[in-house]
């Protein structure tokens, strides 16, 4: 199994590790309760360097960019970073991932690690001329410092005034002790004000020591990914492979808001004409109204009808209740919408909810 | 990771592979899960258990136990009638993360009491634990 830099920093204050496609990463270090809730509350730092990072590069790399991605990578500003999904022909979800433009024609997008080689081959394949495609993954590390409280430890970390770069843009900062430059974006899997730091990996641990040792007071928690998939599934946020895996599109999956019309992409007429047609089915964040957890795989039922199904359930720390996202019948997905999900054998009422106001 | 040296054991009960204890007073025996049962799943925040004048198996699963990250399965160690549940623990699940020992789940009156026979003393539980840590390192 593949490590991160900080495997052994993890290992020494106790992480709890798993295997998570081919890497061995921090489950949770004490308790996911406790790390969910430093993350809402004050500010939690992950080890996410098992995510990707493709630099793209050349005259054409905007208009590979926009061929590539559903999100629109011309109209945008130098720095400024954006959501998209990448599809196949047939309008279905290869990866979601944030890109962000670094230089006028120099991009880089960060793919979910399960896939990195994927993604790239599909790349590769449908690149415009002029633009050069590079997987830069190995060479970086990428830690996320994530939390109300995380701007103003980031501050006492870089020189630079922190109150210029706004949530979803990027900009190259100064580590003063570190005598380093160091790429950070302004961004995150939470829902709070994040950042994340995308460092070579030998980098990587003395930025870890100096987050945690300026941190201190503000009692800065270690991560792992139990916090993090319980943080991104109370925002409602999707991931990859499991909420989608080549099989569901931006329409089912409630995004079409990163899918921009007014360019050419792959994908574009099939999903153009599923728009046309109207879609079955559609990603609803449900939240449970009475005791009991979903998980995937459980049903939805409306009544007695079998209306959909789980594809990421979990207990919700701070909400105290179970949370899921499910593809339901679309005409039950609208906010409000009273629905059971399946708990061994027993039906537990749930409520479609609003993940803004999650 | 969990460290054996890390895990409470207490004189005087049985206990099973499946990291539930019991302790036994005449006809009657007490269930809750094991130390290493609350280290490992951490974060538990529902508990399912069976209904009075329900009847259990040993062996079989009588009720779950749900953590932030998994749900598992009780299994009863004893067979026999179940005669009162513990609903404090059930209404505050949380404290079987810091209290396993002290937050009994059911009482079972015993229908067969040989069956004790089939579980494990406080020292061979340990040795089997070392072993499950060891496989899993």
């Amino acid at each position: 199994m593949k490590r991160t830099p900080l495997y052994d920093r993890e290992k020494d204050v106790g992480a709890t590790f798993t295997e998570f496609h081919g890497w061995e990463l921090p489950l949770y270090y004490s308790s996911i309760r406790d790390e969910h809730l430093a993350v809402r509350n004050s500010v939690g730092v992950f080890d996410v360097s098992h995510m990707g990072n493709f630099l793209i590069s050349g005259p054409g790399s905007p208009y590979t960019m926009n061929y590539i991605f559903t999100n629109n990578f011309v109209k945008m500003k130098r720095r400024q970073l954006k959501y998209t999904h990448m599809l196949d022909e047939s309008g279905r979800i290869i990866d979601d991932m944030i890109g962000g433009m670094l230089e006028e024609n120099e991009y880089m997008v960060v793919p979910n690690a399960s896939m990195i080689e994927e993604d790239l081959k599909h790349m590769l394949e449908n690149h415009r001329s002029n633009t050069l495609i590079e997987n830069l993954s190995d060479e970086y590390a990428i830690i996320a410092v994530q939390g109300p409280r995380a701007a103003e430890l980031m501050s006492r970390v870089v020189d630079y005034n922190l109150s210029n770069l706004r949530f979803f843009h990027c900009d190259y900062m100064r580590f003063p002790s570190l005598e380093r430059e160091i790429l950070v974006w302004r961004s995150g899997y939470t829902g709070e004000d994040g950042f994340e730091i995308i460092v070579e990996k030998d980098g990587a641990g003395e930025v870890w020591d100096l987050l945690f040792k300026k941190g201190e007071d503000l009692k800065v928690r270690p991560c792992g990914l139990g916090a993090r998939d319980t943080l991104r599934l109370e925002k409602g946020f999707l991931l990859s492979g499991q909420d989608f895996n080549r099989d569901r599109t931006p329409l089912e999956t409630n995004c079409e808001w990163v899918v921009k019309w007014d360019h050419d992409f792959i994908g574009k007429e099939a999903l153009l004409k599923q728009k046309e047609k109207g879609i079955k089915e559609k990603l609803a964040l449900l939240l449970m109204l009475e005791k009991g957890v979903p998980r995937p795989g459980y049903n939805v039922y409306k009544g007695e009808e079998l209306v959909g199904k789980v594809s990421s359930g979990t207990f919700v720390p701070g909400k105290e209740t179970g949370m899921a996202l499910a593809y339901v019948r679309k005409e039950l997905s609208d906010f409000g919408e009273l629905l059971e999900v399946e708990i061994r054998r027993r039906r537990v009422p749930a409520k479609v909810v609003d993940p803004k106001k999650m | 990771m969990v460290k054996i040296e890390d895990i409470e054991l207490r004189d005087g009960l049985y206990y099973t592979k499946t990291h539930e204890w019991c302790m036994v007073d005449d006809d009657t025996a007490t269930v809750g899960i094991t130390d290493y049962a609350a280290k490992v799943m951490t974060d538990i925040v529902y508990v399912e258990v069976p209904e009075v004048e329900d009847t259990v198996t040993q062996g079989e699963p009588c009720g779950t136990i749900e953590s932030v990250k998994a749900a598992e399965d009780i299994y009863s160690p004893v067979s026999g009638r179940v005669v009162e549940v513990n609903t404090e623990v059930v209404d505050s699940p949380e404290v079987l993360n810091t209290a396993p020992y002290d937050s009994w789940l059911f009482k079972v009156k015993l229908s067969n009491k040989k069956e004790l026979l089939n579980l494990l003393s406080k020292e061979d539980y340990l040795e089997f634990l070392k072993k499950e840590i060891e496989k899993g390192e």
